[in-house]
């Protein structure tokens, strides 16, 4: 009897998932990047491997890894300067909301040689389809736009330039920054089972929740995707400070007055005796 | 050695900041200012976000005017009274600085008012010293006595209702005026994080004719609590002051205050006013050429809130 409701189970299950495509089995060398007073920037290394089972059908090309890492959202400003009165000023503006602070691609090779521009939009891999919304596939950057500072040059300086200037600008300054990178390169696929990715955090990294995703593609279709959190944190003596002087601005206020005070009369003190 | 910055959120090379302070300290030791003008450009120059700078450094100036106001204590070189008069004005200046300060970085356009206001205001000062100093050493070269105070002549401040009597500095004058230039230079301070002794100094002296003996001790003592005020005013309006980067601001300042203030005294004053005067002029040209030569990058990229 109880045989039978396992058989019918199973039965049950497989209609459900009627081709088992592979999963992804991922870890961490790390779950959290811990700040101290030391912390001049660190890394992660992400693995883990394809698992198949009987019922996976067989690919005609080998697989392609790419592993994003995405910071905490936040809202940002680009500003282009001008010339008024002849000083050079912010004039111009555009808001970026909820984009986030902290994006690393890393990949076996191109992504746009792993997946179609459009499928990369809908899924945000890569810093040239993070911003693009899903609605209207922009396939701006793919087909290698060279003219970012010539479009510059030429424009009119008493119109406000075209929006995807901006967008353009905020990508190149978060690259520069190193804030957002792009390595194709950084991830490996080994034996065709594993895989592995190096993610590595600046000294100014945002503080808060990344997202790490794991992406396993072949021949340009999506296979399976895995989601797993990381934490950037301050934490012991600069966690303390930190907090401190965001719950209680007084006593920090009045602790940097008293430090202030004490250094002076220290240094009055120390060298009026020699 | 780098450290990890609590509140800037980024990390600094600890001899580098240890260096700009030690050598600020040392002009500041040298002159008797602050030099508030000279390390909050250096650090804006070197990395360090313009709020987290120009609020670290009002922490930096409370410890280098502490040494200071005691040294000149001890001589019986403060004017109490009338750096507390100076305070009224200072402490409304100083919360209408901040005040507008926030709402400066909301709007984007902090830096340029900080860069235009460093510039006027170091242009014209320096220029004013510059051609003072160059007389009183060209007089002095003549072997002409050369006279900051000159009793005698009262300019129409003296003039001003509300007549106070300042015993130490030997004064019976109008408290407008004097509450009007601490008001000032708390506003100019705040926004730029000086403490406006290279301001003050000079208009103690020129405007409300204050004997030399107490003009540096009273404007120290003014600035202390000024800038102790904006600092607590900055940590909660902003909540840039950035403890780690103060700390090591104020070891170095100290220290290369002591070596200043021993060069100092190898100089004459009207030496050392013309070699102030053409730093300060020098540090304002540098603020207009980078108003005026095209910026390398035109755009720029920052959160909401600055």
């Amino acid at each position: 009897m109880i045989g039978w409701l396992r058989l019918a189970a199973l039965a049950l299950f497989l209609a459900a998932v009627p081709a088992r495509a592979e999963t992804l089995l991922v870890t961490m060398s790390e779950r959290t990047v811990d700040i101290t007073s030391n912390f001049t920037g660190s890394s992660i290394t992400v693995f883990g491997a394809v698992r198949r089972d009987a019922s996976t059908v067989p690919r005609a090309s080998d697989y392609d890894v790419v592993v994003t890492v995405t910071g905490p959202r936040a809202d940002r400003v680009t500003r282009l300067k001008d010339r008024v009165a002849g000083i050079w000023i912010n004039r111009h503006a555009e808001a970026f909301e909820d984009v986030p602070t902290a994006y690393t691609v890393l990949s076996n090779r191109p992504i746009e040689d792993i997946a179609h521009p459009a499928l990369l939009t809908r899924f945000q891999i890569g810093i040239d389809y993070l911003l693009a919304s899903s609605d209207e596939p922009n396939t701006a950057g793919a087909d290698g736009d060279t003219g970012e500072a010539e479009t510059l040059d030429d424009m009119d300086t008493s119109e406000r330039p075209a929006d995807h200037v901006f967008e353009r600008a905020f990508l190149r300054l978060q690259r520069e920054s190193g804030q957002y990178q792009e390595d194709p390169e950084g991830g490996a696929v080994i034996d065709n089972t594993l895989f592995r990715a190096r993610a590595t955090f600046p000294a100014d990294v945002p503080l808060g929740n990344f997202e790490v995703r794991v992406f396993l593609f072949s021949g340009g279709a999506l296979l399976a995707e895995e989601q797993v959190g990381i934490v950037v944190r301050k934490t012991g003596f600069e966690q303390f400070v930190f907090r401190l002087s965001q719950t209680d601005p007084f006593i920090y206020g009045a602790l940097v007055i008293l430090l202030a005070a004490f250094t002076g009369w220290l240094g009055g003190v120390v060298f009026r005796r020699s | 050695m780098q450290i990890y910055l609590p509140i800037a959120e980024l990390a600094v090379n600890v001899f580098l900041i240890l260096g700009m302070g030690g050598a600020v300290g040392f002009v500041s030791g040298l002159f008797g200012v602050g030099g508030g003008f000279l390390l909050t450009p250096l650090l804006i120059f070197s990395g360090i976000p313009p709020s987290v700078a120009v609020a670290t450094v009002t922490s930096q100036v409370v410890a280098s005017s502490t040494s200071g106001v005691l040294s000149y204590w001890r001589k019986g070189g403060v004017d109490f009274k009338l750096a507390g008069v100076l305070l009224c004005g200072g402490i409304i200046g100083s919360s209408l600085g901040v005040w507008l300060f926030s709402i400066l970085r909301s709007l984007g356009q902090l830096d340029l008012i900080i860069s235009v206001s460093y510039m006027v205001l170091l242009g014209a000062i320096g220029s004013m010293m510059l051609i003072e100093s160059a007389r009183a050493v060209w007089r002095g070269a003549r072997g002409g006595s050369v006279s900051l105070r000159q009793p005698g002549r009262h300019g129409w401040i003296h003039g001003l209702p509300f007549r106070v009597g300042f015993k130490k500095s030997r004064l019976y004058i109008s408290v407008i005026p004097v509450v009007l230039l601490g008001l000032a230079i708390g506003f100019i301070g705040a926004i730029l994080g000086i403490g406006g002794g290279f301001i003050m100094v000079p208009a103690l002296i020129y405007l409300l004719r204050v004997p030399g003996n107490v003009v540096i001790g009273t404007s120290l003592l003014q600035i202390l609590v000024t800038m102790a005020v904006a600092t607590m005013l900055h940590a909660f309006t902003t909540g840039s002051v950035d403890v780690i980067l103060g700390l090591i601001l104020m070891v170095g300042g100290v220290l290369g205050a002591q070596f200043g203030a021993s060069a100092g005294q190898k100089l004459k004053g009207e030496q050392l006013r013309l070699l102030l005067a053409l730093l300060i002029l020098a540090v304002g040209v540098r603020f207009l050429v980078d108003l005026a030569i095209e910026p390398t990058d035109l755009f720029s990229v920052a959160g909401l809130g600055g």
